[in-house]
């Protein structure tokens, strides 16, 4: 286990090596580039000038240089300045977006498996009841919905509709994203209450239209995996033995299909942290993945290059550690 | 299908027989069976059926007026932003919808089966892999692939290291060249020592080059190459790839329009979804092979004699066939959503060609004028994929060997 | 305890909006990457920084609403009349402006420091250093700064072009709090010949004080008639009146806004939502698309609490043409010939376009010069839609319907189809939704169109659109530009004044310029190149009308029409008004006027003036 713990960690190295490689190539080659605004907006613009600009933004030296270049900066922890933002492009990820999305995404996945666990338990066990027949509906809905579509649904529901109709109803707010910060807290300026307060009821929309989908598809995954184990013949030899079926149920059944969900979950981790491009669009939630996809357009390749470089090597390790949990929950794998 | 009953030849009728029985147990499935079919044929016979061309536009005057209209008689469906019929352009619809989700699906379980196979049956069992020209074995030319891929990795191996060589030459020669100038500095003397030692690695492996020889593990290579798949994102490969493919001074660009001319975007979307698709079935191919190949029958082909890709192709696959049509009915249901998803983000299938995916990207603009034109697409996006979830679920049962009569 | 909870989340953040506190909330789709200190534009020139910004600096002079010039940080604008405008003749054909200026006595900082010279010579100063990333680098490399004391300074400008009189573009940086850090920045940059990394400098000394962290500390000063007091990224800019801004609006200060907050919520439809339910009490000129604010739910809830106006914008829509005949594609469908050209606008049925999408509030356009601009000339060529005169053109060209109903001719024993490529930005639903109305119209007349559409980010990128000479398109090139107040016909220009090709993007001189489609013509280019220098309102109009004339003859380009922006605010603000030009375009120019009628303030500018109403 040791063993094949350490090899793998080796190998991971010549595959982030080439991974940033080739996310590098990709950006470099990017259609346009960060000259193409001015030369837009400055039509008068000279070929010397152009030149001189060109060489400002390092886009005279061929990929291979300015991506060593980038490397030998990017292990010291230098990402480079965003062009498109006022803050050096490590700063802007990891201290500005990172925590924020992992506030909604994270939440948005703890409440996914806090519903499709239970929910898909009880499918399982009451297979082909009426109940069972909803929840399988219900799921293939909300697999079946486009977030973009389940997010203005939702605002418009909750934000203008019903509070229109219902005098009583609390108008949710737009903007996902609270004006109060941590700091407010500690220097006694707001409560911790309503500090918290405040961030729960503005992400309830986002966070309820981001789990949908994950939730749906794990009930359905989660009501799958116990139906299998369900079948085996030890489930059968404990019924046989005479044990309760609550205890067959959660003893037995139960840890042995939860195995496919740790690995699903566990590679759902990486995309935690890389955000939802769309959710967050919809909700004004400036996470990850807004970052990432404003980078691309804006043609902001030092934010763009910190971001997916940090999601590769975040994708990589998740994998790995998906892979050996796996070993570490189920006896019948075992790896020389 | 025919290829796969003619392999269990012991008896290939009740194999077959017995899986469609049980199959036929399943309500649900042999429903959404039915409506699968249903859509297919729908799609196949779709100007027979259309009551109107997908792209026809009312003439006359107040055009307006024929724009976003509800259900009548003439029009089922009400019509869109540009007065088109709604019901005739989803019966056109289904026609991309479902091929991008039917090749995306096949494609994805084609690459992810050879891929996962290969790494499941040589798993353990490392492969040559290089041998230098003076390396000294038995063999060594043959079969002839093998001859011909040891001299393409030695200019390969050599090629390399001259690439490196100089790259490492241009990112420290100016530090070099003025350290020997005379300007002494910590960097600068860095940079020599580290063009020293990389040189001298450099050597080492061309000494090794010529005599040594490497062996892979297939199962390594294919499996770090599915985490190195995991790793690269998407949205950049969209934008590259929509750039090159529209790049007539290319010869990619080229390619793409001689051969699918206006259908460009849906051989991107394909493409898209199929390079990330087939990690999923090469995994399970991978973790099924694994176990089948351990089992009494494998060792048994073996002692007959078979080849490798005859005991690969004939009697593992086969075996591993059922969770395999599972997950590619699941990911028809998938493909055809990541085509709305990506209509969003403006990377979709494009106009005039009506797909489900852009018809309700496109309703969701005029959400606020006419909500119900998001209806129909809606619809027939949940009802595919709650089909094909449904027939996924009933061919596991029946195809699973443990299940009971 | 439980209850304040309660009515704080329901009022979510958005807390006594619009009249009851004087304050107002602006909704806007866009946040700036920079505000404040980045003076140079070196870090962003996004219009919703320039927007915001209206609120924190006064402009030496402001161009309003009307397209007069008003002085604000200045006494007077420089004119003839006043002796504060010269022009030195340099040598024939070049003419250097110079222009004098006087700073007020009471223009002072929001710290209470007065604006002088040494403020002004510090913009000159960053913006003249080498190896400086910033857009404006055309206006620094002609103008020069002569400081003659601490409240007056003269800006010349060599060689002077007619619109350096009619945009300002004199600017001020706060020499108390940058200089010595600029000092640190220049010279740090002077160390070094690497121009990446000079200008990684300056892009750094620049977001020092222009970064959310920086101004919330409170260490910036304002010369506006607002203060920023809070940034939160991603969220909200909240701003408070400056009591030592010097031009007070009639009736006192306090009966107009004391508060503006923006909030930023990038999804448009999030953000109509947003309007909807009230949160908002109006839109920045970065805000809903004009399809959604006619929407249905909006304009229903609109009598009494909302005024929904259209405001026509400069922005250009229009289709380029690939004339360049090396293009086979292009040369077998005769695109360089005025005939084809002509029977392509004849057979679009354009003002089908504006009355069915757009309800009339859009109009076509007959050239690229917008009705509001003051060179417009209405008497051109128009081409209204005549699918009859379309056909009999292209049978004289010798267009013979072929038997799937699509034109078609011999080239050289090859047989020809008429086929046009279209392409335009993939996911613009308006574009498409012309485009296929269009393909419709053509296939009437045996034109059939081929949708080649790419995302924004390909499509606009300078592979692709500098590139028709290469047939990266090969027929229409569908998108929009803004032809400001400073527009001088660029975009279809041809040669320059030496006689070289200058302005059509080629091979020859590395695809720079912006005449896409290659079209070219010697008289325009003749009148263009005097129209440029030429000073004189009344000279310059009779040449833009003749270009305009020409222009439309021989179809450049295919107008289709000028866009105009959904504005939307609540029912009693006054003096939030857009234009179509300049800054007027945005609603925040003269921000000191802005507030609400029923606190007292009064109505200086009237948005029907310059709008239409949407009901």
């Amino acid at each position: 286990m040791f063993a094949y713990t350490v090899r793998r960690l080796l190998q991971m190295i010549p595959l982030l090596f080439a991974a940033s490689i080739v996310i590098f190539t990709l950006l470099a080659l990017q259609p346009g580039d960060p000259l193409d605004e001015l030369r837009q907006q400055n039509p008068r613009i000279t070929a010397e000038q152009l030149e001189q600009l060109r060489r400002a933004y390092g886009l005279d030296q061929p990929i291979y240089v300015r991506y060593f270049k980038w490397l030998g900066r990017a292990l010291q922890g230098d990402f480079g300045q965003s062009r498109t933002y006022a803050t050096p492009a490590g700063h802007f990820i990891f201290g500005e977006r990172l925590p924020r999305t992992l506030v909604l995404s994270g939440a948005a996945l703890t409440l996914a498996l806090l519903v499709a666990i239970p929910v898909g338990i009880f499918s399982a066990v009451r297979q082909y009841s009426r109940a069972d027949y909803a929840i399988t509906f219900l799921s293939f809905v909300g697999f079946s919905m486009p977030v973009f579509f389940l997010g203005i649904l939702l605002l418009f529901l909750f934000a203008v509709w019903l509070p229109e109709k219902l005098p009583w109803f609390p108008k949710f707010p737009v903007q996902s994203i609270s004006d109060y910060q941590w700091s407010q807290v500690v220097n006694r300026e707001i409560g911790f209450f309503q500090f918290i307060g405040d961030w729960a009821f503005k992400l309830t929309l986002p966070v309820l239209a981001l789990s949908t989908i994950q939730m749906a598809s794990w009930t359905r995954y989660m009501r799958a995996s116990l139906l299998e184990v369900l079948n085996q013949d030890y489930i059968r030899t404990a019924r046989a033995k005479g044990l309760g079926e609550r205890i067959v149920l959660y003893k037995h059944a139960l840890r042995n299909a939860l195995i496919p969900i740790v690995t699903l979950v566990g590679l759902a981790i990486p995309g935690v942290f890389g955000g939802a491009v769309i959710t967050e669009t919809i909700f004004s939630y400036p996470g990850m993945g807004r970052a990432i996809f404003d980078s691309l357009i804006d043609k902001d390749y030092n934010v763009a290059m910190a971001a997916l470089a940090f999601l590769a090597l975040l994708t990589a390790t998740f994998n790995l550690l998906a892979d050996l949990m796996y070993a570490v929950v189920d006896p019948r794998i075992r790896y020389s | 299908m025919a290829a796969v009953a003619s392999t269990s030849q012991a008896k290939p009728q009740s194999t077959w027989a017995l899986a469609w029985r049980r199959f036929r147990k399943h309500k649900a499935a042999m429903f959404s069976l039915g409506v699968v079919i249903f859509l297919v044929l729908m799609a196949i016979f779709a100007p027979w059926i259309a009551p109107y061309e997908p792209t026809a536009q009312p003439t006359g005057d107040n055009l307006a007026d024929y724009y976003f209209l509800g259900p009548t008689r003439e029009h089922w469906l009400g019509t869109d932003e540009l007065g088109r019929d709604v019901l005739s352009r989803i019966i056109y619809g289904a026609r991309i919808s479902l091929l991008v989700g039917f090749v995306a699906a096949f494609a994805a379980a084609l690459l992810g089966t050879t891929l996962g196979v290969l790494a499941g049956y040589f798993s353990g069992r490392p492969l040559r892999f290089y041998a230098g020209p003076l390396a000294r074995l038995r063999d060594g030319w043959r079969p002839w692939p093998f001859a011909l891929w040891r001299v393409v990795s030695w200019v390969l191996l050599y090629g390399l290291l001259f690439f490196v060589a100089s790259l490492v030459w241009t990112l420290s020669g100016d530090n070099v060249r003025a350290l020997l100038g005379g300007s002494l500095s910590l960097n600068n003397v860095l940079s020599l020592l580290g063009l020293l030692v990389v040189w001298g690695l450099l050597l080492f492996a061309a000494v090794w080059g010529l005599f040594g020889q490497a062996r892979l593990d297939l199962d390594i290579a294919i499996s770090r190459f599915m985490d190195f798949m995991l790793t690269i994102p998407e949205l950049p490969l969209l934008l590259v790839l929509s750039a090159l493919l529209r790049d007539p001074q290319g010869a990619a660009g080229r390619w793409a329009q001689e051969v699918f001319g206006e259908a460009a975007s849906v051989f991107i979307i394909i493409t898209i979804i199929v390079l990330f698709g087939w990690i999923g079935t090469g995994r399970l191919i991978r973790g099924a092979v694994l176990s089948l190949r351990e089992q009494e029958f494998t060792t048994a082909a073996q002692a007959l004699g078979a080849g490798e890709a005859r005991i690969m192709f004939r009697h593992l696959v086969p075996n591993a066939l059922a969770p395999l049509i599972v997950n590619a009915t699941l990911a028809i249901g998938g493909a055809i959503l990541t085509e709305a998803a990506l209509s969003f983000l403006g990377f979709g299938i494009q106009p005039p060609v009506a797909t489900w995916g852009n018809m309700l990207n496109n309703a969701q603009e005029y959400i606020f004028t006419a909500p119900w034109l998001a209806l129909a697409p809606g619809f027939m996006i949940f009802i595919t994929v709650l089909s094909f979830n449904y027939l996924g679920d009933g061919l596991r049962d029946a195809l699973d060997p443990r299940s009971r009569l | 305890m439980k209850q304040k909870l309660i009515a704080l989340w329901v009022l979510g953040g958005l807390a006594l909006a619009g009249p009851a506190d004087n304050s107002l909330v602006i909704g806007a789709a866009q946040e700036p990457r920079a505000l404040a200190g980045d003076v140079v534009n070196a870090i962003s020139n996004q219009s919703i920084k320039f927007e915001i910004e209206n609120f924190l600096f006064a402009p030496i002079v402001q161009t309003n609403r009307d397209l007069q010039q008003i002085p604000v940080v200045v006494t007077e604008v420089p004119s003839a009349q006043n002796n504060r405008l010269r022009f030195v003749n340099v040598r024939p054909g070049v003419r250097r402006l110079e222009l004098d200026y006087t700073i007020r006595p009471d223009a002072v900082w929001s710290d209470g420091r007065p604006i002088t010279t040494d403020d002004v010579a510090l913009y000159f100063e960053m913006g003249k250093t080498r190896g400086m990333p910033t857009t404006a680098i055309d206006f620094f490399e002609r103008a020069s700064l002569r400081v003659r004391d601490a409240r007056n300074f003269t800006v010349s400008l060599e060689p002077a072009y007619f619109y350096d009189l009619d945009v300002n573009q004199v600017y001020y940086a706060p020499n108390h709090i940058m200089r010595s850090e600029w000092e640190r920045a220049k010279a740090a940059a002077a160390q070094t010949n690497d121009t990446a990394r000079q200008a990684e400098i300056f892009r750094n000394f620049f977001t020092q004080f222009s970064n959310p962290q920086f101004l919330n500390s409170g260490r910036m000063v304002y010369s506006g008639p607002f203060v920023l007091t809070r940034w939160v990224p991603g969220s909200t800019i909240e701003m408070q009146r400056n009591p030592r801004f010097w031009i007070k609006p009639p009736g006192g200060e306090d009966k107009y806004v004391q508060k503006v907050v923006y909030r930023i919520i990038q999804n448009t439809n999030s953000l109509l939502v947003a309007i909807m339910g009230g949160g908002i009490d109006a839109g920045s000129s970065v805000s809903i698309s004009f399809g959604q604010g006619r929407s249905r739910q909006l304009t229903s809830r609109a009598p009494g609490r909302f005024e929904i106006w259209a405001v026509p914008t400069p922005f250009f829509e229009h289709l380029e043409i690939n004339q360049f005949t090396n293009v086979q594609r292009a040369r077998d469908l005769m695109l360089d010939n005025v005939k084809t050209r002509q029977a392509l606008i004849y057979a679009m049925n354009r003002e089908g376009i504006t009355r069915a999408f757009f309800d009339g509030f859009y109009r076509v356009a007959h050239t690229w010069v917008s009705p509001q601009n003051p060179m417009y000339n209405p008497n051109v060529t128009q081409y209204p839609y005549n699918p009859e005169r379309a056909r009999q053109l292209l049978a004289e060209l010798g267009w013979r319907p072929g038997p799937d109903g699509i034109l078609q001719r011999t080239v050289d024993g090859r047989t020809v189809r008429f086929e046009i490529e279209w392409a335009t930005t993939a996911g613009n639903q308006v574009r498409e939704r012309i485009q296929q109305f269009v393909a419709e119209n053509y296939r009437q007349v045996g034109i059939a169109v081929r949708v080649n559409n790419a995302p924004s980010a390909v499509l606009l990128s300078s592979q692709f659109r500098s590139r028709a000479q290469e047939g990266t398109w090969t027929g229409f090139l569908h998108y929009a530009f803004s032809m400001g107040q400073a527009d001088d016909g660029v975009r279809s220009a041809c040669r320059d004044d030496e006689g070289r090709v200058t302005y059509i993007p080629t091979r020859e001189n590395g695809f720079r310029g912006l005449n896409f489609g290659g079209w070219c013509n010697e008289e325009y280019d003749r009148l263009r190149n005097q129209a440029v220098v030429e000073f004189d309102v009344n000279r310059r109009k009779q040449l833009f009308a003749r270009m305009q004339e020409i222009w439309a003859n021989e179809v450049a380009m295919i107008p289709l029409y000028f866009v105009a922006d959904a504005r939307v605010f609540r029912v009693g603000l006054v003096n939030y008004v857009s234009s179509t030009f300049a800054n007027s375009a945005y609603p925040t120019i003269e921000p000191w006027l802005i507030g609400w009628e029923s606190r007292g303030a009064q109505k200086v500018y009237d948005q029907a003036k310059y709008a239409q109403r949407i009901r």
